[in-house]
């Protein structure tokens, strides 16, 4: 993300790689538009990354930009190449998605800025003065994600020196409107893009076996192993094992420490002293009023098990007991398991002590960021 | 699939879901309350289902989890018919030993280490919850990432609330 490194900078992508990657654009445009839902995590969509892809295609589009304002006459067309370069693999904006409304609104000043003062000067000054390169500079970063969308504008890149300046102006107008757009959808698309990857990028190598059960195997295999790697770097003291197996039985140690754990805790929190007690539902009701009748029990009916469902009652009774437990007293609430035991006062309750324990301020609010 | 848990915004929605389910439980079933052991299931039953409907069903282990509890919740009213139990994977087959040690001789080296990652894929099955249901060992890994980062902001969040009941103790009987 340098946006100001020299033009030495620029690597230009090779042939092959170009014509492969424009020909999985047009798939990856079409699960873009089909199916933009949230259905990716976005851990798992990270992982489908060949981490060296990842640098290279992020990157490249920044080291062509700043440079490119100067040789945008004369080589428009590889300049188009880069931006959709970026493309196929752009489950890389992932970590950018949440800038790009920055750059759209960095953008929009600027854009007002040449409008405002410097369309005599766009028309006059050649693109090298240094005012009108820095603002082109600035902009540039969202010109690849912009590329994307507006296909219609980067298809035509004639070379015209003149009134070059006056139609940069323009697209960027084009193109700032649409990575407005795009800028919404582009974390769920990105995900979705990056689910679908590893079935496009299987290839065959030399002597491996080409027809379709043993590209599907060999598919699946690699899924596992970068789901696997990443499970590695998630269970601390896993990242030197090498080998499926001893992975495994790491995974399951952890797996089960914490399922210990849980154990010991709620042992832990049942020996606990009854006499203490908790108002943090007076804080939750406070909060979150609705949350009675919101989702807790329609979510403890799940879906795949009808026969749970047909229970309209258990939400009026639990309205009730929520009633009953939080409105007309609060000696009764807390805990649940621990009612019928004398409720302290919010002074001397939990929160307090916790925000004292832990020299902050006695506020509640400061406990539920801690936490 | 949602996005996996983020931290903070993860405790804080588990910590409401937990002390609802706390008094679900509590109502459902009056509990004795010098029974340590029934407090503790209860205690540990109320955080599992909390922390199943935090990922609102959204991963296959959550639903899984759901499920399997949702009996212990039911106990006023119980479901008219039970549904089918989930087929097992894991018979024990009764096999002639003579043709297993024949099978061994001759492709130990190969399947040796398969055999051993498939054992240890199959305790992990066990080990999270659902893992019965998915045959897919790629799910089966992704259902386990998700898993372990819930189960970690699950310990966090009761190692903390213990920790705190453990302050309020101690100022208390000072």
């Amino acid at each position: 993300m340098e946006p100001l490194s020299g033009p030495g900078a620029r690597s230009s992508p090779t042939a092959d790689e170009t014509a492969l990657d424009s020909v999985q654009f047009g798939e990856d445009i079409r699960h873009l538009i089909s199916v933009p839902t949230e259905n990716a995590s976005s851990f798992t969509a990270l992982l489908e990354l060949p981490p060296n892809q990842a640098v290279e295609l992020l990157h490249s589009p920044e080291s062509t930009r700043p440079d490119s304002s100067q040789q945008q006459q004369y080589q428009p067309p590889q300049h188009f190449n880069a931006g959709l370069l970026t493309f196929p693999t752009n489950a890389a904006l992932i970590e950018r998605a949440a800038k790009f409304s920055v750059f759209a609104a960095e953008e929009d000043l600027n854009n007002n800025n040449n409008n405002g003062i410097g369309s005599p000067e766009t028309n006059s000054a050649p693109s090298n003065s240094s005012a009108g390169l820095h603002k082109v500079v600035k902009t540039e970063p969202a010109e690849p994600v912009a590329y994307l969308n507006s296909s219609s504008v980067a298809s035509d890149p004639t070379v015209a020196t003149k009134d070059e300046n006056q139609r940069t102006n323009n697209k960027r107008k084009e193109r700032e409107k649409k990575g407005k757009g795009f800028s919404k959808k582009s974390k769920s698309a990105a995900n979705e893009n990056a689910e679908q990857l590893p079935y496009v990028h299987v290839r065959a190598r030399r002597g491996q076996a080409t027809d379709s059960h043993s590209l599907a195997e060999r598919a699946r295999r690699e899924k596992i192993n970068a789901r696997m790697k990443l499970l590695q770097e998630l269970v601390p003291g896993c990242n030197k094992i090498s080998g499926t197996a001893l992975v495994l039985d790491e995974i399951i140690n952890h797996v089960q420490s914490l399922q210990r754990q849980v154990e010991v805790l709620s042992m832990k929190l049942a020996a606990v002293n009854p006499r203490i007690d908790f108002n943090l539902d007076n804080m939750l009701a406070a909060e979150s009023g609705s949350l009675m009748d919101s989702n807790f029990p329609a979510v403890m009916m799940p879906i795949m098990w009808p026969e749970v469902q047909p229970n309209g009652s258990r939400q009026q009774y639990h309205q009730q007991q929520w009633n009953f437990d939080v409105v007309p007293q609060p000696a009764g609430g807390g805990w649940g398991r621990e009612d019928g035991h004398n409720f302290i006062t919010p002074e001397n309750s939990l929160l307090s002590y916790v925000s004292s324990a832990n020299s902050a301020s006695l506020n509640s609010s400061q406990l539920k960021m801690e936490l | 699939m949602r996005p996996p848990p983020n931290s903070s915004s993860f405790k804080r929605e588990f910590l409401k879901k937990w002390l609802l389910a706390l008094q679900l439980c509590n109502h459902n079933n009056n509990i004795n309350k010098n029974d340590v052991v029934k407090r503790k299931n209860t205690i540990k039953l109320s955080a599992e289902i909390a922390m199943a409907s935090v990922r609102n069903g959204a991963t296959c282990w959550s639903r899984a989890l759901i499920a399997k509890h949702s009996s212990s919740f039911h106990v006023t009213t119980k479901p008219r018919h039970m549904p089918p139990p989930p087929p097992r994977h894991y018979k024990k087959r009764v096999r002639c030993k003579k043709i297993i040690k024949r099978s061994r001789r001759c492709c130990h080296n190969r399947s040796a280490a398969a055999a051993v990652v498939r054992r240890k894929t199959a305790v992990l099955r066990k080990l999270v919850p659902g893992g019965e249901l998915m045959d897919d060992e790629a799910s089966l890994i992704r259902e386990t990432l998700d898993y372990v980062m819930s189960l970690r902001a699950q310990v966090d969040v009761m190692r903390r609330l213990a920790r705190a009941s453990d302050c309020v103790a101690m100022c208390n009987i000072v």
